[in-house]
């Protein structure tokens, strides 16, 4: 039985390479001269169809990055070593004179280009050419010789520094599929940063190409295969370019390192996302490598989008979430009074108010209103730090909000274990003191602060703040905490009393025909001035921003208030010339 | 009795793999001419890993090994799932375990260890009908789970190879053909089922697997290429080193997948149809030693060895023609790649065991 089959085996097995020898006879002999004839001429050229990348506008439709079609003047090394070294000459003569280019600089990338690519691969000679130079090329009859010119996609961010850290930029990439084993790969570009690369996939589309049969003219004989290209999708963020460009530039104008978010607080889209020092994305499309030096080497990090994954104290702006905590866990009452004599001792230490002289007796909301140290040492000792620390979870601080961008960062909330763990200690009661006035070990990011004091904005819902606008990849996320509204308002009291109370430590907010309610916070930081804060939201009744102020080394936050009334202002006169236009 | 080592060995299959395997490191040489890396050194190296491999198999002998096969089986898969989980990505197919200075492949010597699994399990249940679907079942099943991992790899071609092999392995233990038939049409059938069980990417990439041409800058650039160099080489060649095609980079993974096509232009329709002649003889060879092979287990052995060279030589050849779909199959004891080079030597040293085992009864 098994012998007959392997008999079988065998004769399939003569059968097989019989169709092998067949096809290698006519392949080799029956159609020689056609291979040979494709095979001399290299007739062969590959023309790729890169595919456009999607676009990113602002909520109101304007450009924030866009592909626009830049012009690269291209040599294919099979076409023109084939001519004679006079001719190559002669060639490249011609190129010099019409692109300004020195002639042994051309010459001179060819050479090094030539080494690490095919030579049916076109190479970049030159980018950007513009009108003039294109027309002078098409005349010259130089496409004789392999120089053609094409027109690709580049990316362009025209605003620049005041969007570069949402939007990203797009840089060289790898491709990783399986099929480009065999094959050319296309210079293929990927998000590096920012929106550009945590929506690569949905911004990429796919590119095309064309295989093609020239003849010795360069003209197209015959198409042997193609694929075209698919445009990748565009997206709306919820970022208003307008406010935008106006919290960049309170930035900018004095120096001033931070952030500013502005997002509303019943959707958590974020309107603004300000961080400074900025970076040009443009600059690394264009590969201007001395700006890109100064950018990664620069010891401020501009590349570092400091509303997301720059970790910060919260300082005293923590306060009013401390106030909601008293206030659930019946620590105190909205008539609960506690003295402030400008110092409080634990253990055998003293910790002090800012106000040396101290405030006397006052209530949550005045304790709000003057920042008062000592109101919060007492509130904090009656808490501990596992309420303090359960409430800062409850508020989501000390994890990723969850926002369409890449390298958020999560902060830190200090715990007993976490103590134990890291410094082999155990928890001390001053460090309690610390954590209740948002000092110490606590480090949070601006938008997490933003986020947290949404909370209290819109009465209890903690959202995941988003800043895609269109098209939907995920739907609201939207949860109610279980706080009682009216603790939520007694503190909302408070955080208004910041603003009106004649010596509330943000004053200078008062505005007319709007009521706004803010916290302001001084973090010191070891060694060096302390972060200043200021968080809040308007109108009062109806909150439309909440917005978060963070300036590195600001020092006191009392001063840096006037920042915030003009945020405020610059808002105001944005919705209004928005509601003119309507 | 003390016999001499060389003693009783099947020289012509010895000297069919040592020409074809030095004629492939003359080949090697002018596909990697223009290379800085030194592909021929570590092709070489291989090589005699190869050589080595054969005095090994000879010592424990093709019985002892098949003994063996559920431990290699067992060793074999675990590997496969450690790659699932941990493989790194090169070329975009997790198939590689890297170790200091080799990489290395284990679905490679998973058709080895499979041919020998198979064949040990249904030598030990001789046939008889009654047993015959139940064995049908149990087979079927040692091979899909393997299949299934390197399918996830992805590596649709190895796959596809196991399953040829399982086919290979029951037909010649004498299955009955309508149950081989039934097989058949249950693939078939409960193929378009899978189909939409894949992912779009998944798709994508089996359609141009089986047509090159949806893919102009990738898989078929490759088989144009391909074609050109094979038939600009004409009845003589262009001669050694001499071929445009391959020399120039037009073509890529000339030194591995495509080999064919360098040896086609180079060495022509003489030398390219003379290597097939080798590549007959080598395989009618080892259906020989299946033929007059003493017992069951060997002749299954041998039988499955023969087909996966038959498979390789054909799916390689033919998709340098463009006769066949692209899959990344080496051209046997040829193309560059340890891995492949180490598993082909192990299988012929299996085949001289079986061959020795006969000429001592």
């Amino acid at each position: 039985m098994s012998i007959t089959r392997l008999r079988i085996f065998s004769f399939s097995t003569v059968v097989l390479f019989t169709i092998l020898f067949f096809s290698l006879w006519n392949l080799q002999v029956n159609h020689y001269s056609y291979y040979k004839q494709l095979s001399d001429k290299n007739c062969i050229r590959l023309l790729p169809l890169p595919a456009a990348r999607g676009s990113i506008y602002d909520r109101k439709g304007r450009v924030l990055a866009e592909d626009r079609p830049l012009f690269i003047l291209t040599l294919i090394p099979q076409e023109f070593f084939a001519q004679k070294r006079e001719v190559r000459e002669w060639v490249l003569t011609r190129l010099s004179e019409i692109t300004g280019v020195c002639k042994e600089e051309i010459r001179d990338r060819i050479e090094r280009k030539r080494r690490i690519t095919p030579p049916f691969v076109p190479l970049v000679i030159l980018k950007g050419l513009n009108r003039k130079e294109i027309s002078a090329v098409e005349e010259s009859g130089l496409n004789l010789y392999g120089i053609s010119i094409q027109v690709i996609p580049e990316r362009y961010y025209p605003y620049g520094e005041i969007s570069a850290h949402i939007i990203g930029y797009v840089g060289r990439g790898e491709r990783e599929e399986e099929e480009r084993r065999y094959g050319y790969q296309l210079p293929y570009r990927v998000g590096k940063a920012g929106i550009e690369r945590s929506m690569d996939e949905y911004l990429r589309g796919e590119d095309g190409g064309e295989e093609v049969e020239v003849d010795h003219l360069a003209r197209e004989v015959r198409r042997l295969g193609v694929k075209y290209p698919r445009k990748g999708g565009d997206i709306y963020l919820t970022i208003d370019i307008d406010l935008q460009k106006v919290c960049y530039q309170l930035l900018a104008k004095e120096r001033l390192k931070g952030a500013i978010v502005v997002l509303q607080p019943f959707t958590g889209e974020i309107l603004a996302m300000a961080s400074y020092p900025s970076f040009n994305p443009n600059d690394f499309i264009e590969g201007a490598t001395e700006k890109i030096r100064q950018v990664l080497t620069s010891p401020s990090s501009p590349l570092l989008n400091r509303a997301i994954s720059g970790i910060y104290s919260p300082g005293s702006t923590f306060k009013p979430l401390v106030a909601i905590a008293g206030l659930e866990k019946k620590k105190i009452f909205a008539n609960t009074y506690f003295y402030c004599a400008g110092r409080y001792r634990i253990g055998n230490r003293f910790f002090y108010c800012w106000k040396r002289d101290g405030h006397h007796w006052l209530d949550v909301r005045k304790a709000l209103a003057y920042s008062c140290n000592v109101f919060f040492y007492k509130l904090g000792e009656r808490l501990g730090v596992d309420t303090l620390r359960n409430f800062c979870l409850l508020f989501g601080l000390g994890e990723k909000t969850g926002v369409e961008l890449p390298g958020e960062k999560k902060g830190l909330i200090p715990s007993r274990e976490w103590k134990y763990f890291k410094k082999k200690e155990e928890w001390y009661k001053g460090e309690t003191a610390h954590f209740a006035i948002g000092q110490g070990y606590l480090l949070t990011t601006p938008l997490q602060m933003a986020r947290a004091i949404s909370v209290i904005a819109n009465k209890g819902y903690l959202f995941t703040p988003t800043i895609i606008l269109k098209p939907k990849f995920r739907s609201l996320l939207l949860k109610k905490l279980k706080l009682s509204s009216k603790n939520i308002e007694i503190v909302r009291q408070g955080m208004q009393a910041v603003v009106e109370d004649p010596y509330g430590t943000a004053h200078s907010l008062m505005i007319r025909d709007m009521r706004v309610a803010a916290k302001t916070g001084t973090a010191q930081v070891k060694g060096k001035e302390a972060n200043s804060w200021i968080v809040g939201f308007c109108p009062f009744e109806h909150p439309q921003i909440v917005f978060v102020i963070l300036i590195e080394q600001g020092g006191v936050s009392t001063h840096r208030v006037g920042i915030a009334r003009e945020l405020i202002e610059s808002w105001k006169r944005l919705v209004k010339t928005e509601k003119g236009n309507k | 009795m003390k016999t001499h080592f060389l003693h009783r060995l099947d020289f012509p299959l010895i000297f069919i793999s040592l020409l074809i395997s030095s004629l492939g490191l003359i080949f090697l040489k002018s596909a990697t001419y223009t290379c800085s890396s030194d592909y021929l050194s570590k092709q070489m190296i291989w090589l005699s890993l190869g050589i080595l491999s054969w005095v090994v198999i000879l010592k424990i002998g093709y019985q002892q090994l098949a003994e063996f096969s559920p431990l290699l089986y067992l060793i074999n898969l675990s590997l496969l799932l450690f790659l699932l989980f941990a493989g790194s990505p090169k070329l975009g197919a997790q198939r590689w375990l890297h170790f200091k200075f080799i990489t290395f492949q284990p679905s490679e010597f998973f058709k080895v260890v499979l041919i020998l699994f198979l064949s040990r399990h249904l030598s030990l249940s001789p046939y008889y009908s009654a047993k015959e679907l139940k064995e049908l079942l149990v087979c079927a099943g040692f091979t899909l789970v393997p299949m299934l991992l390197i399918v996830k790899q992805p590596d649709l071609g190895t796959s596809l190879v196991l399953g040829f092999l399982f086919l290979l392995i029951i037909y010649l233990w004498g299955i009955r053909i309508k149950y081989l038939i039934f097989l058949i049409l249950t693939a078939l059938i409960s193929s378009p089922l899978l189909w939409h069980l894949l992912k779009e990417y998944q798709k994508k990439r089996l359609l141009i697997f089986l047509n090159p041409h949806l893919d102009p800058l990738g898989a078929g650039y490759t088989v144009i290429q391909s074609k050109i160099a094979i038939g600009s080489g004409g009845m003589w060649g262009k001669g050694w080193l001499a071929g445009t095609q391959s020399q120039l980079n037009f073509l890529p993974e000339h030194h591995t997948d495509f080999i064919f096509s360098v040896i086609g232009e180079e060495w022509g329709f003489v030398g390219a149809g003379f290597l097939l002649l080798l590549y007959l003889f080598l395989i009618l060879r080892a259906i020989r030693i299946a033929k007059l092979s003493k017992d069951e287990e060997g002749r299954l052995i041998a039988g499955g060895i023969a087909g996966m060279f038959l498979l390789h030589i054909f799916i390689n050849v033919g998709m340098s023609m463009g006769i066949m779909p692209i899959t990344g199959l080496p051209l046997l004891l040829i193309s560059y790649g340890g891995s492949s080079l180490l598993t082909t030597f192990c299988a012929i040293g299996i085949l001289l065991s079986i061959d020795r085992a006969r000429r001592f009864d």
